[in-house]
């Protein structure tokens, strides 16, 4: 016959497919006897490039006439792939992507915006853990993207280290662990990081405390809402669907409340953060992410910030793996900063990466049911025994193999709309992204002060602001924001 | 004759060449902005504060990858060229090409080893007793220029070693022979004789050096990132990022047009000079 | 031949110094060979030292990857050479040799691919493979490739070319030969190591490109050496350089092998060319 996807069956399950095929045919869009081929771009090297093939085996089998094709692209060019091909309208029908991808992509169209089937109160979107869809909504408050595994950022340590300077408990409050590491004598430093642009675990910590100190802003930024909406920050389904959108984040910034040169919580944020500084490793601009991860498994280094997978993988292959230890990043409490009304900052944990339909694909309905399959706890469960994986899924009541250090990530504790989305630096665009990181690694080397940060910030925030304005055009209220600026 | 070549370059060459400048006079991002905004992204190339960094830095890159792919090229040749053995000069041609099959990756990760805090570079520094000079090479934005100068300096090209090879070889016996008859110092001899025969080489080779420098940006952008805080950016990373990054095709193609315009300026002299030396 | 006379200490720092050019230009091949027989533990804490106990399951590996997508690099690369020469060599002879109006333009279009940054002309190359049904095809990789090649091998080529003492070139006119014979018969005979050189410089060029091949093939049997070993680098989080090295040296080996060939032609013909200078 004509496929080549045939192969894999040798006539078995005959009659259960037939009927399956049959059922298909009627809405496939390809019409009768042919084979439709749905193909997802995935980065190879991030581990799921079997566990997807294993999945996407199963599915063939129990939908006749749809074959899978995995498009291999190595993580480091992945980008660069993906940008020509939406470009050049090859692209794959399913793409696997990261938060800053999404954003990216979204803004320019070349994504299926799939609010209708995978809103929280939707059948589909109940499937993921809690917090997970809003974590993941793109700058236009639109739902793009399918989660699929998520992180937790932690903080790994040596206890034998901490105890040797008078510290037998892991730190709760920021002061804490700065008292910490204040005693602790290390070289090169206390604290190791790479403040590169592809390594996250630092400015997620000032996201991360940004999304608590401006939390209580919330109804003052989100001004076009439901009608009978109200928000409670102790009550999670306060914010189910709502967003920020960009001329609410416009006017926002505007009027200040999130401009980074005026806003009193963004200050604290920053002033938190920028303690670390006299504790940073000299090469932090240079080093690499993986380096640092391989300095505290040699035993060079007494604690290593980073997401929960790496740690359970470099504290697993470390001579003394029973001295580590792990706990969460002290957050900021109202000591630190007054306005800190509605609750401190939730676990740092969200969507590592998901899958988006890309908006040319011609068979999005095969594409959504595939990604429908993909995402039932017991095809997630299934995967995992493939290959050990070292994040764990965004599917909430995922079975993970015993062997496995996996653990659901937490829930969100506070009701929370983010203004600038999980897993990215406090931006608005990939340029905004661009210059915070130069700007990030001036402040925290010592080169700039917190008042030019914040400045830089500002100027920067602003253009990523207006670029999102002429973007995204079509849904803007030009009406709303002149109403609110008074102009 | 010609018309197979300029056939290909016509079509692969410069039909998106051209494409590329009509897109630079739209704001376009590949997706659903694409609208003509007239000299907009030429205003703003002028006015953007990365762009004459971005020229400073490859200025001093270009001038180093220059002294590498001519200068010491050049001495390797002639070294080579008066080994008294045939066999030695047969390996050393051998050694100075077999290198080219390595990627330029790999050169990138010694280098950042080297560069690093605790790395080679340091540790004789430190050894030599220099120690004010220690410092973080890629890591601080008043030496990272330097730092990526260094990586591409001490292999030599050993394409283009061979190129002079050639030229040098080409030289007569006999010319060597009244040179040395007429007591004509080694000096002499290189000042003379040699360079001259290799003159159209160095031209040839110096502007390509040039022209490549001026739109890498792989070196960058794997050391650096363009970083710290955008010391080190080249005119080409910016190119890269607008265009693979942000998604900001039309201000990319702009930046493009610019490298070409520089790049044609200083084909078309390294042409007018090349001239100059074929008329001596 | 005639060798420079010079006191032996002179000759002796002269070696010297070729020695160590030498050693820092053979340091990334050494650095490429002894990374690919370490683990990934042991590069984690000797970066340039020999490993203590080579371990070849790497390149084993990479060598069993490279034995199925050699062939795809083979015909890439030497077949892109092949049309380049084909293209280039009459054009450079009539850029050299032959007066007509016109020329000084249409040299600067035929080196117009030196000017150009390939990632501006990245996209739009892009939709005109698809637009040609080139892609996924080994055709779609070589063409735009023998067009970026174009530009050099002009610029590098005229420069020999024009090196040929011009009395030979009138002589043949003179004997009535037409100026595809000359170019055949006189030129191309003479010009041996330039065209050598020039083929060594594509095919290398050709041989490590990634981004190209990368897009442009998307089924993994039609997978260049280039992007093939990149799929052995390991995870974002734990990358495995030691695996890439691997992967790189078994790609170098046969570029060594058809380089070593090319070499000998260079040698002979540079031989044949100063009896004949």
């Amino acid at each position: 016959m004509h496929s080549t996807g045939m192969r894999r069956r040798v006539g078995a399950v005959a009659t259960v497919s037939a009927v399956a095929a049959m059922s298909l045919a009627a809405c496939s869009p390809s019409g009768e006897g042919a084979e439709t081929v749905v193909r997802i771009a995935n980065p190879i090297t991030d581990f799921w490039g079997d566990p997807l093939q294993e999945a996407a085996a199963v599915y063939e089998e129990q939908n006749d006439g749809i074959r899978i094709e995995i498009d291999s692209v190595p993580y480091d060019s992945y980008e660069e792939v993906l940008q020509t091909q939406l470009v050049g309208e090859t692209a794959a029908d399913i793409l696997f992507l990261e938060p800053p991808a999404v954003a990216n992509f979204s803004g320019r169209d070349f994504l299926l915006a799939l609010d209708d089937e995978l809103s929280p109160t939707t059948e589909w979107g109940e499937t993921f853990v809690s917090g997970m869809l809003d974590a993941t909504r793109s700058p236009d408050g639109r739902q793009y993207v399918v989660p699929w595994s998520s992180v937790a950022v932690l903080i790994a340590y040596r206890q034998s280290e901490f105890s040797a300077v008078g510290s037998n408990e892991a730190p709760v409050t920021f002061s804490e662990w700065i008292d910490v590491m204040n005693r602790l004598e290390s070289e090169p430093a206390p604290l190791n990081v790479s403040l590169r642009g592809d390594d996250a675990s630092l400015f997620w910590i000032l996201t991360n405390k940004l999304e608590a100190t401006l939390r209580p802003l919330t109804e003052d930024i989100n001004l076009l809402h439901a009608d009978d909406w109200a928000y409670d920050p102790d009550d999670l389904a306060s914010t189910l669907g709502e967003t920020y959108t960009t001329d609410e984040l416009y006017v926002a910034f505007e009027t200040g409340l999130i401009d980074p040169a005026q806003s009193p919580g963004y200050r604290a944020a920053v002033e938190q953060v920028v303690q670390l500084s006299p504790f940073i490793n000299e090469d932090s601009a240079t080093v690499q992410p993986a380096d640092v991860a391989q300095r505290f498994g040699a035993g060079e280094i007494p604690q290593l910030i980073g997401v929960g997978g790496t740690i359970a993988e470099v504290g697993a292959e470390a001579a003394d793996s029973e001295d580590i230890a792990t706990f969460n990043l002290p957050t900021i409490t109202q000591d630190d900063f007054p306005g800190l009304a509605a609750g401190g900052e939730n676990p740092l944990a969200g969507p590592r990466n998901g899958f988006a339909v890309n908006a040319a694909s011609e068979v999005q309905a095969e594409a959504l049911d595939f990604l429908r399959f993909l995402t039932q706890p017991d095809t997630v469960s299934d995967m995992y025994r493939v290959q050990v994986q070292g994040d764990p899924s965004a599917v909430d009541g995922v079975a993970y193999p015993d062997d496995s250090v996996l653990q659901e990530t937490d829930g969100q504790e506070f009701a929370q709309i983010s203004p600038y989305g999980f897993g990215a630096p406090p931006t608005f665009d990939t340029q905004d992204t661009d210059e915070f990181h130069a700007q990030w690694q001036s402040l925290l080397t010592g080169n700039s002060s917190v008042d030019e940060f914040l400045e830089d910030r500002s100027a920067s925030n602003r253009a990523a602001l207006e670029r999102n304005l002429v973007l995204e055009e079509d849904s803007i209220d030009q009406s709303f924001i002149d109403e609110q600026l008074g102009q | 004759m010609l018309t197979p070549a300029l056939a290909f370059v016509a079509v692969f060459i410069a039909y998106p060449l051209l494409r590329g400048f009509y897109k630079s006079f739209f704001d376009y991002n590949g997706g659903n902005v694409d609208r003509f905004v007239g000299m907009k992204n030429y205003i703003e190339l002028f006015n953007d504060p990365a762009v004459l960094p971005s020229f400073v830095n490859v200025f001093w890159l270009t001038v180093a990858l220059m002294l590498n792919q001519v200068g010491v090229a050049f001495i390797a040749a002639w070294l080579i060229h008066h080994l008294r053995s045939a066999r030695l000069q047969y390996a050393f041609r051998i050694v100075v090409m077999v290198p080219a099959v390595v990627p330029t990756i790999v050169g990138f990760l010694i280098w950042s080893q080297f560069l690093s805090v605790d790395g080679a570079v340091n540790r004789i520094l430190g050894a030599l007793g220099a120690e004010w000079l220690i410092g973080n090479w890629l890591g601080d934005p008043d030496r990272v220029i330097i730092g990526l100068i260094l990586v591409g300096l001490p292999w030599l090209n050993g394409i283009n070693c061979l190129l002079f090879l050639a030229g040098l070889e080409n030289i007569p016996g006999e010319r060597y022979e009244a040179a040395r008859l007429d007591r004509a110092s080694r000096w002499q001899i290189l000042r003379y004789m040699e360079i001259p025969a290799v003159l159209p080489q160095m031209i040839v080779l110096g502007v390509l050096a040039v022209v490549l420098s001026l739109q890498s940006y792989e070196n960058v952008y794997v050391l650096t990132g363009g970083g710290p805080f955008d010391s080190s950016n080249v005119p080409g990373l910016l190119l890269f990022k607008n265009a693979f990054t942000y998604g900001r095709f039309g201000y990319a193609n702009a930046i493009g047009v610019l490298l070409v315009v520089v790049i044609a300026v200083i084909l078309l002299a390294g042409r007018m000079l090349g001239r100059g030396g074929e008329d001596r | 031949m005639t060798r420079m006379d010079g006191l032996g200490i002179g000759r002796l720092l002269r070696f010297i110094a070729l020695v160590l050019l030498s050693v820092g230009t053979l340091f990334p091949l050494y650095f490429l060979v002894v990374t690919a027989l370490k683990t990934n533990t042991e590069f984690a804490t000797n970066y340039f030292l020999p490993p203590l106990k080579p371990d070849f399951s790497n390149l084993i590996e990479g060598m069993g990857l490279m034995g199925r997508f050699v062939m795809n690099s083979v015909f890439i690369s030497l077949m892109t050479t092949l049309i380049i020469l084909l293209v280039v060599v009459p054009a450079v002879y009539a850029f050299t040799w032959l007066r007509f109006p016109g020329a000084p333009i249409l040299y600067t279009v035929a080196i117009a691919s030196l000017m150009v940054p390939p990632v501006l002309t990245f996209i739009p190359q892009y939709i005109l493979t698809r637009q040609l049904n080139l892609l996924n095809t080994h055709w779609g990789v070589i063409l735009p490739f023998v067009a970026t090649g174009i530009g050099l091998s002009v610029y590098l080529l005229r420069t020999f070319f024009a090196a040929l003492p011009y009395e030979l070139i009138e002589a043949a006119r003179i004997e009535g030969a037409g100026e595809m014979r000359i170019l055949r018969t006189i030129v191309l005979p003479l010009t041996v190591p330039s065209l050598v050189t020039v083929s060594v410089v594509q095919i290398v060029t050709t041989w490590n490109a990634f981004l190209w091949p990368l897009v442009v093939v998307s089924s993994e049997s039609k997978r260049a050496v280039s992007v093939a070993v990149t799929f052995l680098s390991g995870s974002s989080q734990v990358p495995d350089t030691p695996a890439l090295m691997a992967g790189y040296l078994a790609a170098s080996i046969p570029l060594i092998l058809i380089l070593s060939a090319l070499m000998r032609f260079f040698v002979r013909g540079m031989t044949e060319g100063a009896l004949k200078g």
